[in-house]
């Protein structure tokens, strides 16, 4: 048995794991293109994917407050929606940074720019395999409305912009910068308020097509918890961290494969520790 | 029986498994689009009806909040990442295929991936694995259900998660009522993660086949 073969049984081994979110991004991510030229299994997925359903509608539904429709109702008054997927498509992009001179100018009439996936996951998409990787087109078409235009890097989409805008425009905005080894640098804005950061960087020397920055906040004792990955380079570039800011916590970069790392595997480019 | 499988509730009538999954979403609240499918909302709402997106809305918000703030717990967290899934649905209607499955089944699946995410992306995982003590937890059903908080309220989700063995239903519990992950899951029942992964895998071709669940 290679260890190809070997590697298509394991992978064929995690439907449950992956009908229950249970992999972490980068086993999804391989899972999902396993599936794409595997059709037994996406079969078996597909059908664990729908009994998952079941187990989500055996929880009790909780009506949120009102004040919750009535903001979601005013949000999409003037949010741009995807267009229809096209039948072929370049690659996906990672979740797209914001170009820095574009936030707080997000023009309502942007292009609509739904990441399309490429023809393997077009074909993973069979039916709730697609599923998933639709939501990543999704999130990503979430960040990258706005488009290409004329070449300039995409325009944030409106809520994009709003989550910078709400750390930048906090009262109690405190910021802090540091180089960035190999050249650049960064700035961290955060809001205690808010808990939340955002990381601007410039003049980075970029990846190659299979890295990707990755954002972590680390914790007192030396714990790592992404905080999401970004691609930048030499153009200032913006992205809020996922997950919540705490008081103390060090704002550190790595360079980790395409998908990112459940864990850092190499060494910060930099790390900035807020107060 | 073990003591998450609590709390008796009504049974739907189900007669094929499409009608299952709508009569099990239905909230019974008014509508002024009663007479339309779910699936026919979301074709109007990838069109840029915004009066079928607020139906829709009223048709799905509880069943995706529910199902949101049962991994979160936090109530503002909540209707944050409600409000997400919601702006997506807006945003992302245009991908949605009746020819491969329900509404239902299309915001359900997005609910809990987008719940999952928020989970491991924040801090409140950190607050919830310290609070349940992850590295001193002892495999004992009890106290794994009791701190999932996992209460099925669908008569037969109860019957079929019953069938599985102790081993399947922790994990599949863990992981779909907890949002964790397969390697949090071998931790926290101190069983090695290729294990886990088969129990997953087993314990879901179990509820599917009692569930009757066909592609």
């Amino acid at each position: 048995m290679t260890t190809d073969d070997r590697r298509r049984d394991e992978l064929a081994a995690l439907t449950g794991a992956w009908a229950l979110d249970a992999l972490d991004d980068a086993e999804r991510a391989e899972f999902e293109r396993f599936l794409a030229d595997a059709d037994e299994v996406r079969s078996e997925a597909t059908e664990l994917a729908d009994t998952a359903v079941y187990l989500g509608l055996a929880i009790e539904p909780e009506q949120p407050r009102p004040e919750l429709r009535a903001s979601i109702l005013d949000a999409i008054a003037d949010l741009p929606q995807q267009a229809r997927p096209a039948e072929t498509a370049p690659s996906v992009d990672p979740v797209a940074p914001v170009a820095v001179p574009a936030v707080g100018a997000v023009p309502v009439t942007a292009v609509e720019t739904p990441a399309e996936p490429t023809p393997a996951e077009l074909k993973a998409r069979s039916r709730w395999g697609g599923l998933r990787s639709t939501l990543v087109s999704v999130a990503a078409g979430l960040v990258v409305i706005g488009g290409v235009v004329g070449g300039v890097a995409g325009l944030p989409v409106l809520q994009r912009g709003q989550e910078i805008s709400a750390v930048t425009s906090a009262a109690d905005v405190q910021r802090a910068s540091a180089d960035v080894v190999g050249g650049g640098t960064a700035e961290l804005a955060w809001s205690p308020s808010e808990k939340r950061s955002v990381l601007t960087t410039r003049d980075l020397s970029g990846l190659s097509a299979d890295e990707i920055y990755q954002l972590w906040y680390i914790d007192g004792s030396g714990a790592a918890t992404s905080a999401g990955t970004f691609r930048a380079g030499q153009d200032a570039t913006t992205t809020p961290l996922s997950g919540s800011w705490s008081k103390g916590d060090t704002i550190g970069v790595t360079v980790e494969p395409d998908g990112g790392s459940k864990q850092p595997t190499t060494t910060p480019i930099v790390a900035i520790t807020t107060a | 029986m073990t003591a998450f499988l609590v709390s008796p509730s009504t049974s739907p009538a189900f007669a094929d498994r499409r009608a299952r999954l709508d009569h099990m979403a239905d909230d019974a609240t008014p509508d002024s689009r009663a007479d339309i499918s779910s699936e026919e909302l979301l074709e109007q709402i990838a069109g840029g009806d915004r009066t079928a997106f607020a139906a829709f809305y009223d048709r799905m918000s509880s069943r995706v909040f529910g199902l949101v703030k049962r991994l979160l717990r936090d109530h503002a967290q909540s209707e944050e990442v409600t409000q997400e899934i919601f702006l997506e649905i807006w945003q992302g209607a245009s991908h949605y295929d009746a020819a491969k499955g329900g509404a239902v089944s299309w915001v359900l699946t997005m609910t809990h991936r987008r719940a999952v995410d928020r989970v491991r992306a924040s801090q409140a995982s950190r607050d919830r694995d310290s609070r349940i003590g992850i590295r001193d937890w002892e495999p004992d059903v009890d106290v794994v259900a009791e701190n999932v908080e996992v209460r099925v309220e669908n008569e037969r989700v109860k019957v079929a998660l019953g069938r599985l063995t102790d081993l399947q239903r922790q994990a599949v519990v863990l992981a779909y009522y907890g949002g964790y992950s397969h390697r949090e899951v071998s931790e926290m029942l101190h069983i090695p993660l290729g294990t886990v992964k088969t129990r997953l895998r087993d314990g879901m071709i179990r509820l599917r086949d009692e569930m009757g669940v066909t592609s």
